[in-house]
């Protein structure tokens, strides 16, 4: 079943809510609908904002929409840049909060499954950008949070998926270095016949 | 006479309907359905009111750092003037 977009808005109480709002839509578009034409509209409207409202990149939500913005653009190192700060945020505010009256408001949002949500989503970018091991070590990282915290590890396929990447790459370095070490030896024995 | 007692316009007994409260409507009569539609829009009203100032609470407990953190969790609407 095809899922709804979200409901069209022309009206925002704040900057924040028409973050929000964008947010939302680029998500589906970018990741529902896989329509990369549409969900760049919403990502150079994200764009224009995101400096008035987050001009010190200290927002965890400020952080995460740069990142989708970037990668919507295809600036893979970028998106990770702030998915990492993102990362970085979190855990912060899990430090400030930790014991503190208001740590289950905090928590509600911005939960451990959060942060371990937020780890595959940067191990995803790895994997995209090709750096398999650091994807690699993020989905370690983000299992043994799941593990320490009792919560379901959502990131087994990733895992799999660049398992196998890496894998195949090593297969076609081991190849091509094959490759290259007969066509040296090929032509030194050229050479040597000459 | 005859002429005044045809002339003469037929009354009921003189004060009108006996008072008797709670008749003269029903469950779906305009009146019943309008003092039920405005308690429903007033519990409304109160409770939309109620979870704002409760967010303005929540927001105001946060210490500022964490605020900076999370400046999206800033409630939307004003904080309600008038408070009951």
């Amino acid at each position: 079943m095809k899922v709804k977009s979200p409901p069209i808005r022309y009206k925002f109480a704040n900057e924040w809510d028409e973050l929000e709002y964008l947010y939302h839509q680029l998500l589906y578009w970018l990741y529902e609908r896989e329509d990369a034409s549409k969900a760049r509209r919403y990502a150079d409207r994200l764009e224009q904002l995101l400096p008035n409202a987050d001009p010190d990149h200290q927002a965890i939500f400020g952080e995460e929409c740069w990142s989708l913005v970037y990668e919507t653009k295809g600036n893979l190192r970028k998106a990770i840049k702030h998915r990492k700060n993102e990362i970085r945020l979190i855990r912060r505010l899990h430090d400030i909060s930790r014991n503190a009256p208001y740590e289950d408001l905090i928590l509600r949002d911005y939960g451990y499954d959060d942060l371990s949500d937020r780890l595959d989503l940067l191990a995803v970018l790895y994997q995209k950008n090709g750096q398999l091991d650091q994807g690699m070590d993020t989905l370690i990282e983000s299992k043994r949070l799941c593990q320490e915290h009792g919560i379901k590890f959502d990131g087994a396929d990733i895992l799999r998926e660049i398992q196998h990447d890496s894998v195949h790459a090593k297969m076609n370095s081991q190849s091509n270095s094959h490759a290259r070490m007969t066509r040296r030896s090929a032509s030194t024995k050229f050479r040597e016949v000459i | 006479m005859a002429d005044e007692k045809e002339g003469e316009k037929k009354r009921r007994p003189k004060g009108g309907i006996k008072h008797t409260p709670g008749r003269g409507h029903d469950a779906k009569s305009r009146l019943s359905k309008q003092k039920r539609f405005r308690k429903k829009a007033a519990k409304k009203r109160r409770s939309k009111l109620d979870d704002i100032t409760r967010q303005w609470d929540e927001w105001e407990s946060l210490p500022p750092e964490v605020q900076k953190l999370r400046p999206d969790k800033r409630p939307k609407l004003p904080r309600p003037k008038h408070e009951s």
